[in-house]
C-alpha cells in the first residue's frame, strides 16, 4: 500500500468530515434573560455532514450544489479556519483560500494593497516586493496601480485579488466564486494560471455556480446537498445529474410570469419560455438540463426592489423565518430558495448571527457597493435572483442612485436589470398608498414605510403604470406565487385591474387557485399529523418520494404538490416562530394562515396525501 | 485508507506555544506594515493629511496650555504643571488606545479571520504596533513642549526608551485580554470607555498623588496600578520627578509576567474567534 504511487501523489484528503457551527437564537435576552438565569440559547447548525474525498496533485476539483449545501463551509474547513466536529483533513501544505479581499483597504493604492494582501497570506515582504511587477502585470493594472482601491471596478479588484493569491504558486488553491466577476479576457488568463498551478503539481478546488466554468476548468466535480456529498465524478456527468435535480425548481419558479410593461396578454419571455423548453426536455431526455441551467444563469440580474418592505419588517420576518427553518431542521438558504421570494437579503451584520447566507447593505452608496462586490466575488450566485434591500437602498437612494446601481450591475456583467415588485404581501396596501403619494408628488420612490397605515385596496393598474413609466427600470416583472396562502384573491385582483389574462404555466393554463387551496389542505393535514418540525419534515419527504414514484403525476404537478408538502413542513414551525415576532409587526398572512389551521390531530395516511396530490396533478395538466 | 501518508499532515492540530510564537514571528511584517498603512490611510482624505499626526497632539497641548496656564493660572503645586499634564495624558492615551483598539480587534477583522488562517494574536498585536507607531509624533510634540516649558533634555531622557518597552509589554497584555473579552463579551464596548475614564482619574494624570494622599504607604501601594507606574516613570525620566523603587519594581513585574498570562488567556479561545 505504501508503495502505491497514487497514494503519495495526494494533495488533500478529506475524511468523513462533519462541520457545524452555533448561531445565536434571536430570543429575548437582555435584562429578563439575565435575571431568569437563562443563557442566550444557541442552535447548532450542521453545515457539512460526513463528506469524504481525495484530491490528487495536479487535479482540479469543482464543487457544486445549491446555496446552503455546505460548499463554502467545506472550503473554509479545508483552510483550517473552522474546527471540525469530527473527521480529518490531511493536506500536503496549508491551502491558500482566494479571499484576501477581506484585508484590502479601499482608501489605499493597489500597490499598497498588494503588500497588505501578500502579508496577510503569509508571504515575506521582500518576496512580495520582488514579485510586485509580475502581480501588477498579471492583474493588468499597470495604469491604475497607484490609485486608491475604491476607484477600482469590481473586475479590477477581482483581478488584483487573484493575482495576489497566486503570486507564489500555491500547492493547494481554493477558489470560492471568485472568478465570476472578471471579464472573459481575465477569465482566460486566470484559467492559464490555474493550469500552471496544476502543471507544477498544485491542486485547485473551485466552488462555483457557474457550471460551464466548472465544466471547462475542472477534471472532477463533486455535488453537495444539505451538507452531504451526493455525487463525485467527471464534470459532465455530475453536472448533468445536478441539472436534472434542479429542473423541478425552475419549473416551479416559472409558474407565473407576466410582463405588464408589454401591456398585452403575452406571457413573458425569459423564465416562462425557459420553462417551456424545460417541459420539452423532460419529454425527451434529462441530459438537456445543464444547457437550460446555463440559460438560466445567463447574466440577468433581477433587482428586487421591495417597495412593500421596510427594513424592520424584513429583519423581523427573516429572523422568524430563519428560526422557523431551523426549527424544522432545514438550512436557511435552501428554504429561501424554495420560497422563491427571498433569495438573498442582506441587512447589516445581524445576518451573520442569525445564520442567514450573506450580509450586505451599508449606510451609504460606497459601503453598499463595497459590500456588494465582496458578496458578488465570494458568494453571489447567478443561479438565483437577488433581493437587494438595505435601509439605505430602500429608503434613501433616489433615481440617480438607482441608475448607479444599474451601471454597477452592468459593470459586474449583468446585462439587464429588472425591478421586481412582490405582490403577495399584505403590505401591498402600503405600496398602493405610496404609489398614490408618488403620483401626487408627495413622496420619493423608496419611502414606503410612511404609508403603512393607509387601508385602501391596491390599484394595480396605477401601480404598474407608474413603474413602467419610471425611467429607472427597464422591465417590471410581477411575480405571483400560487403556492402561497391567500394568493388566489390577489391574482384575481391583479388580473382584473390590469386586464391581463390569468397567469398560465408553461404547459398550458393552470388554475392558480388549485395548488394554493390544495397547499392549505396539505398544511392542515400535515399539521394535524405532526407536532414538530422534524416529524413534519420526515412525512413531507416520504410524500415527495412517493409522489416521484407515482406514474400519473407529472413533474410539474409534483413540484406544486411538493411545495405544498413543504409548506406543511414549515407550518408546524411557524407558530413557534411567530412567537418570536413583535406583536406590532405581526401582519403577514403567511403566519396567520399557519395559525388558523386546526391543531387537533386527524387521520392522515400516505394514500390520502397521494390522492390529494393526484388532484393537484390533474389540475396542473388541465 | 492509508492515513499514514508521510507527505500529508493533519489540519487543525493545535499549535504548541513555541509553534504559535514562531508563526507570530513569521508574520511580524504584517504587524508593522498593515497598521502603518492604516495610520496612513486615516488622514488621507483630509486637507493637511499626515500633518495631523503632529497637529493632533500639538492641539491637545495647546488646549491644556490655554486652560491651565492662561485661563486658570493653576499649577496645583507642581513645577511645570503643563509638562506634568502633557506627559501624563499622552502616555495614558497610548495605553488607552491600545486597550480600546484591542477590544475591537477581533470583531473588526472578522472578514479576515474567516478567510485566512493565521495566529489571531496578530490582530491585537497589530493594534499595539499601530498605536505605538502613531505615538511617535506625539513623543516629538512632548519633547518640544518640555523644552518650551523649561524642562531641557538630560541623560535621563534616554530612560524613556525602557519605560516605553515596559509600557508596550503591559499594553500587549492589556490588548490581548481586551481582544478576547471584546470578542466574547460584546457589552464590553459600552462599559470600557467608562472604565478607562475611571483609570484616568486613579492614575494621577491630573494631579500629583503625593499631594493628595498623605499616607506614604498608600502612595506606595499606588504602584500596583501599572498605568500609574508607567506615568510616574515617564515623568521621572522626562521631567526629573521622583519615582520610588516600588515604581520600577512594578514596571518590571507587570511587563514580564502579564504578557504570558494574557497570551494564554487569548489563545484559549483561538478557534472561536470569528465564528
Amino acid at each position: 500500500m505504501s508503495t502505491d504511487i497514487s497514494e503519495t501523489q495526494l494533495a488533500l484528503r478529506v475524511d468523513n468530515v462533519h462541520v457545524g457551527y452555533d448561531a445565536y437564537e434571536d430570543s429575548a435576552g437582555g435584562i429578563k434573560g439575565l435575571f431568569s438565569g437563562e443563557r442566550r440559547r444557541t442552535r447548532r447548525i450542521k453545515a457539512v455532514r460526513g463528506v469524504s474525498f481525495e484530491l490528487e496533485r495536479g487535479q482540479s476539483l469543482g464543487i457544486i450544489g445549491s446555496n446552503g449545501s455546505g460548499k463554502s463551509t467545506l472550503l473554509a474547513a479545508m483552510t483550517g479556519l473552522l474546527p471540525l466536529e469530527s473527521g480529518e483533513i490531511w493536506v500536503r501544505s496549508r491551502p491558500t483560500l482566494l479571499g484576501v479581499g477581506a484585508v484590502m483597504r479601499p482608501s489605499l493604492s493597489g500597490r499598497r494593497n498588494i503588500i497588505i494582501g501578500g502579508l496577510a497570506l503569509g508571504l515575506p515582504l521582500a518576496e512580495i516586493k520582488s514579485r510586485m511587477r509580475d502581480v501588477i502585470a498579471f492583474a493588468g493594472l499597470e495604469e491604475s496601480i497607484d490609485l486608491p482601491m475604491r476607484s477600482y471596478s469590481s473586475g479590477m479588484r477581482a483581478r488584483l485579488m487573484f493575482a495576489i493569491a497566486t503570486a507564489t504558486t500555491p500547492e493547494i488553491l481554493l477558489i470560492d466564486e471568485a472568478l465570476a466577476v472578471g471579464d472573459s479576457e481575465f477569465f482566460q488568463r486566470s484559467q492559464r494560471r490555474i493550469d500552471e498551478i496544476r502543471a507544477t503539481a498544485g491542486a485547485v478546488v473551485i466552488v462555483s455556480h457557474n457550471l460551464s466554468e466548472l465544466e471547462r476548468s475542472c477534471d472532477r466535480v463533486i455535488w453537495m446537498d444539505r451538507g452531504e456529498l451526493i455525487d463525485d465524478g467527471p464534470p459532465d456527468e455530475v453536472i448533468a445529474a445536478y441539472g436534472a435535480k434542479v429542473n423541478g425548481r425552475i419549473a416551479d419558479e416559472a409558474l407565473l410570469i407576466t410582463d405588464p410593461t408589454a401591456g398585452t396578454d403575452e406571457i413573458d419571455v425569459g423564465t416562462a419560455e425557459l420553462a417551456e423548453e424545460l417541459t420539452e426536455s423532460d419529454e425527451t431526455e434529462g441530459a438537456v438540463a445543464p444547457v437550460l441551467i446555463r440559460e438560466r444563469t445567463s447574466r440577468t440580474a433581477t433587482l428586487h426592489i421591495g417597495t412593500d418592505f421596510t427594513v424592520d419588517r424584513i429583519q423581523h420576518y427573516l429572523r422568524a423565518e430563519a428560526e422557523a427553518i431551523r426549527h424544522a431542521g432545514f438550512s436557511t438558504p435552501a428554504f429561501l430558495r424554495r420560497r422563491n421570494h427571498f433569495e438573498f437579503v442582506g441587512i447589516g451584520s445581524e445576518n451573520a448571527a442569525s445564520g442567514l447566507p450573506i450580509s450586505f447593505g451599508g449606510d451609504d452608496w460606497a459601503t453598499w457597493r463595497d459590500d456588494f462586490i465582496n458578496v458578488a466575488s465570494r458568494q453571489m450566485s447567478d443561479e438565483f435572483d437577488w433581493v437587494i434591500s438595505s435601509e439605505a437602498f430602500a429608503t434613501r437612494l433616489g433615481p440617480k442612485s438607482i441608475q448607479a446601481v444599474r451601471d454597477f450591475l452592468n459593470e459586474v456583467g449583468f446585462d439587464r436589470v429588472h425591478a421586481v415588485l412582490y405582490l403577495q404581501r399584505q403590505d401591498r396596501l402600503a405600496a398602493h398608498s405610496h404609489v398614490q403619494a408618488l403620483a401626487a408628488g408627495l413622496s420619493d420612490p423608496f419611502s414606503v414605510d410612511t404609508h403603512l397605515d393607509a387601508a385602501t385596496r391596491c390599484d394595480w393598474r396605477r401601480l404598474i403604470e407608474w413603474w413602467s413609466n419610471s425611467d429607472s427600470i427597464d422591465q417590471l416583472d410581477v411575480r405571483l406565487f400560487p403556492d402561497r396562502p391567500g394568493m388566489p384573491d390577489i391574482v384575481d385582483d391583479f388580473c382584473d385591474a390590469t386586464g391581463l389574462p390569468q397567469p398560465r404555466s408553461a404547459d398550458g393554463p393552470v388554475a392558480v387557485r388549485l395548488p394554493s387551496s390544495e397547499a392549505v389542505q396539505f398544511i392542515e393535514k400535515i399539521n394535524g399529523e405532526c407536532e414538530d418540525g422534524e416529524s413534519a419534515r420526515a412525512l413531507g419527504e416520504r410524500v415527495v418520494l412517493r409522489l416521484a414514484a407515482e406514474p400519473g403525476v407529472e413533474p410539474f404537478a409534483l413540484t406544486a404538490a411538493e411545495s405544498a408538502a413543504l409548506m406543511g413542513r414549515y407550518a408546524a414551525s411557524n407558530e413557534w416562530a411567530l412567537a418570536q415576532v413583535d406583536e406590532a409587526i405581526r401582519v403577514d398572512d403567511y403566519f396567520s394562515v399557519a395559525l388558523a389551521l386546526p391543531t387537533e390531530r386527524t387521520e392522515l395516511t400516505i394514500d390520502r396525501i397521494l390522492a390529494l396530490a393526484a388532484v393537484v396533478g390533474s389540475g396542473a395538466r388541465r | 485508507m492509508d492515513v499514514s501518508d508521510p507527505t500529508l499532515h493533519l489540519l487543525g492540530v493545535e499549535r504548541s506555544s513555541s509553534g504559535y510564537l514562531r508563526d507570530l514571528w513569521e508574520r511580524r511584517e504584517f504587524a508593522v506594515v498593515v497598521p502603518a498603512n492604516d495610520i496612513r490611510a486615516q488622514n488621507m482624505d483630509t486637507l493637511l493629511g499626515q500633518m495631523w499626526h503632529i497637529l493632533n497632539p500639538a492641539a491637545l497641548v495647546a488646549v491644556y496650555w490655554l486652560v491651565f496656564d492662561v485661563l486658570l493660572k493653576t499649577s496645583r503645586g507642581i513645577d511645570n504643571y503643563l509638562g506634568f499634564l502633557v506627559v501624563g495624558i499622552l502616555f495614558f492615551q497610548l495605553t488607552q488606545r491600545v486597550i480600546l483598539d484591542g477590544a475591537i480587534a477581533i470583531p473588526r477583522n472578522e472578514g479576515l479571520i474567516r478567510s485566512i488562517q493565521f495566529p489571531r494574536a496578530l490582530l491585537p498585536i497589530s493594534s499595539l504596533t499601530g498605536q505605538t507607531i502613531a505615538f511617535l509624533p506625539a513623543l516629538l510634540v512632548m519633547a518640544v513642549t518640555l523644552c518650551l516649558t523649561g524642562a531641557y533634555p538630560t541623560w535621563r531622557w534616554f530612560m524613556v526608551i525602557p519605560v516605553l518597552v515596559a509600557q508596550a509589554l503591559i499594553n500587549l497584555a492589556g490588548g490581548l485580554v481586551m481582544a478576547r473579552l471584546g470578542a466574547t463579551v460584546r457589552d464590553l464596548r459600552e462599559i470600557l470607555p467608562h472604565l478607562m475614564r475611571l483609570l484616568f482619574y486613579v492614575s494621577g494624570i491630573l494631579f500629583s498623588v503625593e499631594r493628595v494622599i498623605a499616607n506614604e504607604t498608600v502612595v506606595s501601594l499606588m504602584a500596583l496600578n501599572p498605568i500609574y507606574s508607567i506615568v510616574s516613570a515617564a515623568r521621572w525620566s522626562l521631567l526629573g520627578a521622583d519615582a520610588g523603587s516600588e515604581i520600577w519594581l512594578s514596571l518590571v513585574l507587570w511587563s514580564v509576567i502579564t504578557p504570558w498570562f494574557a497570551l494564554r488567556f487569548f489563545r484559549a479561545h483561538e478557534h472561536r474567534y470569528g465564528a
